[in-house]
């Protein structure tokens, strides 16, 4: 799970910084219209890459990892991700361009919920417990 | 070689009440279930679990016009050594942060499987 830690880590931290100046474009009024807008052009290419890249290092992981030690950390990134994509699209509905991106952000917003409860339930220890023992027994 | 596909109670119980909401869609489901047999490897899978997979399909309920973001989740465990597939829980995805309402569906179906209740 080492991999998924580092590549996990990588993608979340370059995409926050994204997200981050999403929010801000979206709270600059008129004057920051047009870059905000080109920042949530840029955010929907930037969620799917990130996501390709996070599930991509835990399908290499799942092989190999019998711990899956570093999900706590992938949660507490995606959750962030998530939390973040929230932010923006209850912001949507003032920003003069939102019905162009709406639905993007909405969507994106659904991926990371998702990653978030396949994080959060994959690392809650009663859960694994519970899953190795059903395991065993097939 | 097809794989076994066993249903866990919950899951059973799940379904009902999901059939329930959604009469329709028990064909979608169903053929989703079936297919299973021969592509064990579908959906996210859940990583530390060692030789056993965890996985996650998310299913889209065309007849609801309910996309895969929205639509049902099926959880399962898949074991390759033996071929064999254990339904655990099937579920309408809720609201968004909703991810305690699912551990905690999940907590009671693996419990029950293991008769913990």
């Amino acid at each position: 799970m080492g991999v998924a830690a580092v590549e996990g880590a990588l993608a979340f931290g370059q995409f926050a910084s994204e997200l981050q100046r999403v929010l801000r474009g979206l709270a600059g009024g008129w004057p920051a219209l047009l870059p905000a807008a080109l920042h949530l052009a840029r955010m929907e290419r930037g969620s799917r890459l990130t996501l390709a890249k996070v599930r991509s290092a835990m399908a290499l992981c799942a092989e190999l990892c019998h711990e899956g030690a570093c999900l706590g950390r992938l949660l507490e990134h995606a959750a962030l991700i998530r939390d973040l994509h929230a932010e923006i699209y209850g912001r949507m509905a003032a920003f003069p361009l939102g019905f162009l991106f709406r639905k993007r952000v909405e969507l994106s917003l659904h991926e990371w919920d998702n990653l978030v409860e396949d994080c959060a339930v994959a690392s809650d220890p009663e859960i694994r417990e519970m899953l190795i023992e059903l395991a065993g027994r097939m | 070689m097809a794989c076994t596909i066993e249903r866990s109670s919950a899951y059973e119980i799940h379904l009902r009440d999901l059939l329930k909401t959604y009469p329709r869609s028990r064909s979608t489901i169903e053929s989703l279930i079936s297919g299973l047999a021969d592509q064990p490897e579908q959906g996210d899978v859940y990583p530390g679990f060692g030789p056993a997979q965890v996985r996650k399909v998310r299913i889209a309920l065309p007849e609801y016009r309910l996309g895969q973001s929205s639509g049902v989740r099926l959880l399962y465990l898949f074991k390759p050594q033996s071929g064999k597939i254990l339904l655990l829980a099937i579920y309408r995805k809720g609201a968004i942060k909703a991810e305690h309402e699912v551990i905690r569906l999940i907590k009671k179906a693996l419990k029950e499987e293991l008769g913990k209740n």
